[in-house]
């Protein structure tokens, strides 16, 4: 059995990508996350042929992972919000050559330098593109340490199976706080081989070259719509968490810390006699569209709270195609809900 | 040695701030003068400045980065620090960040702490990453030793996984530190339990007094429930 430790969630995700196998890791600090990188440098550091760089910048760092994972490693970077926007080029590359990485975001408040605390403002960036081009990232959102370890693994195996780079988008509570985890053994998820495709030694074979782009539009086009065809395939990786769903006067949708919230508000609910359900998207891109529209027919309101002006709101509201009302409640700034907050807005609704 | 300064040390997240502001509502309690200092430059969040509030309104003083300040991630010594160590008559408890980088910023007033003696503390939960057993244990004192220049004179055992605390998992945790303890040959002063599981254990078998805390850093979603 897995002995217990007791984890910040930005060691938890460094301890789990070290247990996913990953090897390379190259980033640059910045606050909430940089404690993962730390942890990455006191680990990696020890582990015969790993790499760990902490690079000149965050564009720096994203394309050390671009050129790792055209060799077939197991790469990964991190940062938060501000340092994500840098790297946005190299994440469009990275999709653009069909490369599979992690891209860790422990999201802080924005837009522009923002502050340190914890937000959840980068919901379009990284589920929309961020970077240019017809692209998605796959984007797990874990609501707990433990979670953070077990969707890091999964990220990976994701970015693998699909040849597309993977983010965990948590915020800065998530990697701050601490939890009690295990790293359970791993199991063997059955991946393709990197054979066929990471560049290495060419003795013996043809050549190969990974490139982000095709000056062909007809051939540039065809590649386009691969990538496109993966995006439909991905929609059978949605994952979901439902709490509390049984006949509810309200339905809350929120993912990770505001998720977290929730929890207890449903609770404090319970007491005055109000029952709430809750839908927790884990996979915000592929979005759970369909579990969202089926509960759209059974419930008469459905309340988003985000910490932001509202992004998942828009993938909620395309999900429940008018059938039910739709208000939202959110903070910015780095201000954490409350789940008081959370009860005030559902007693106002149901009024 | 001077027991009316009392330094907390030790790895990332293994107890201090929540050790220095128990400490300090115990000692207000008996009406003594307390003063926290904050001298966390490592850590962003879950620090002894965002107790300010409560702990001023307790009679407590908490000596951090002045307003805004206070919430950014810049390494900012408050200049009261020294003149807080100088004076006399409180009881001063130093809240220190994390590790031998935490530790650092100790050795800005090693030269008034050297004359004014103090007691330092590392606070040790071997449920933590780095510091799991003894080897670990004294390269994380050495390395504080190093960085701070000053000297640990005495052990907090803090044995815990959160909410996840039991009694088997205190005793397997804190023979740990016992074991430091004797290896190097300085005292464990106490063995930290929170209350709620304090109250449901047996705890006679611990020779070590027994420091009975409350959680008082608290995650958005640990409001409770009316």
């Amino acid at each position: 059995m897995a002995e217990k430790v007791l984890m910040k969630g930005n060691e938890a995700i460094g301890e789990a990508a070290i247990h996913a196998g990953c090897r390379y890791y190259f980033g640059y600090p910045i606050t909430p996350q940089s404690e993962l990188t730390a942890y990455m440098a006191k680990r990696l550091l020890k582990i015969e042929g790993a790499a760990f760089i902490q690079a000149e910048s965050e564009i720096a760092a994203i394309n050390m992972v671009y050129g790792t994972a055209a060799t077939g490693g197991r790469v990964m970077t991190s940062s938060s919000s501000p340092g994500i926007s840098l790297k946005q080029e190299g994440i469009s590359y990275i999709a653009c050559a069909e490369l599979p990485c992690l891209v860790v975001n422990m999201q802080r408040g924005g837009p522009g330098l923002g502050s340190i605390q914890p937000a959840q403002q980068d919901y379009f960036q990284a589920t929309k593109g961020g970077g240019h081009g017809d692209y998605h990232l796959i984007v797990l959102a874990p609501s707990s340490v433990q979670e953070l370890v077990d969707l890091t693994i999964k990220a990976f195996d994701l970015a693998d199976k699909y040849r597309n780079p993977a983010m965990v988008l948590g915020d800065g509570l998530l990697g701050q706080m601490m939890e009690p985890v295990e790293f359970r053994e791993k199991k063997n998820a059955d991946l393709p081989s990197k054979e066929d495709w990471a560049l290495g030694s060419c003795k013996g074979r043809e050549p190969r070259k990974v490139v982000p782009f095709n000056l062909d539009p007809y051939e540039l086009e065809k590649l386009v719509a691969k990538i496109g065809k993966k995006f439909e395939k991905m929609q059978d990786e949605v994952e979901y968490e439902l709490i509390n769903m049984d006949n509810p006067d309200i339905i809350i949708v929120a993912y990770g810390t505001v998720a977290r919230v929730a929890r207890t508000t449903i609770q404090k609910a319970k007491q005055e006699g109000i029952n709430i359900g809750l839908i927790r998207p884990i996979t915000l891109y592929p979005f759970p569209y369909k579990i969202i529209n089926q509960y759209a027919d059974k419930v008469k309101h459905i309340l988003v709270s985000e910490m932001s002006l509202g992004q998942m709101l828009e993938d909620v509201k395309l999900a429940v195609e008018g059938k039910t009302k739709v208000s939202f409640y959110g903070r910015t700034g780095g201000v954490v809900i409350s789940p008081t907050e959370i009860l005030q807005e559902v007693k106002k609704i149901l009024k | 040695m001077k027991d009316d300064i009392v330094i907390y040390t030790g790895s990332f997240g293994s107890g201090k701030t929540e050790l220095a502001i128990n400490q300090s509502i115990k000692a207000i309690k008996k009406k003594e003068k307390v003063v926290i200092v904050d001298l966390d430059i490592v850590n962003p969040y879950f620090r002894s400045r965002e107790m300010r509030e409560k702990l001023k309104e307790l009679g407590i003083k908490v000596v951090a980065p002045p307003g805004k300040f206070a919430m950014a991630d810049i390494p900012l010594i408050s200049p009261e620090i020294k003149g807080t160590i100088q004076d006399s008559d409180r009881l001063l408890l130093l809240d220190v960040g994390g590790d031998d980088v935490g530790a650092k910023s100790l050795a800005s007033f090693y030269t008034v702490l050297k004359d004014t003696g103090y007691q330092m503390n590392l606070v040790i939960n071997p449920y933590r990453p780095f510091t799991k057993n003894s080897a670990e244990i004294l390269t994380m004192l050495r390395e504080i030793e190093i960085s701070s220049r000053l000297k640990i004179n005495g052990l907090i055992s803090n044995p815990n996984l959160g909410s996840q605390t039991d009694l088997e998992l205190i005793t397997r945790g804190h023979k740990i530190v016992k074991d430091v303890s004797k290896q190097i040959n300085l005292p464990v002063k106490y063995l930290a339990i929170e209350q709620t599981i304090y109250e449901k254990i047996d705890k006679h078998q611990f020779e070590e007094p027994i420091f009975v805390l409350q959680r008082y850093m608290k995650l958005p979603w640990d409001e409770k429930n009316k």
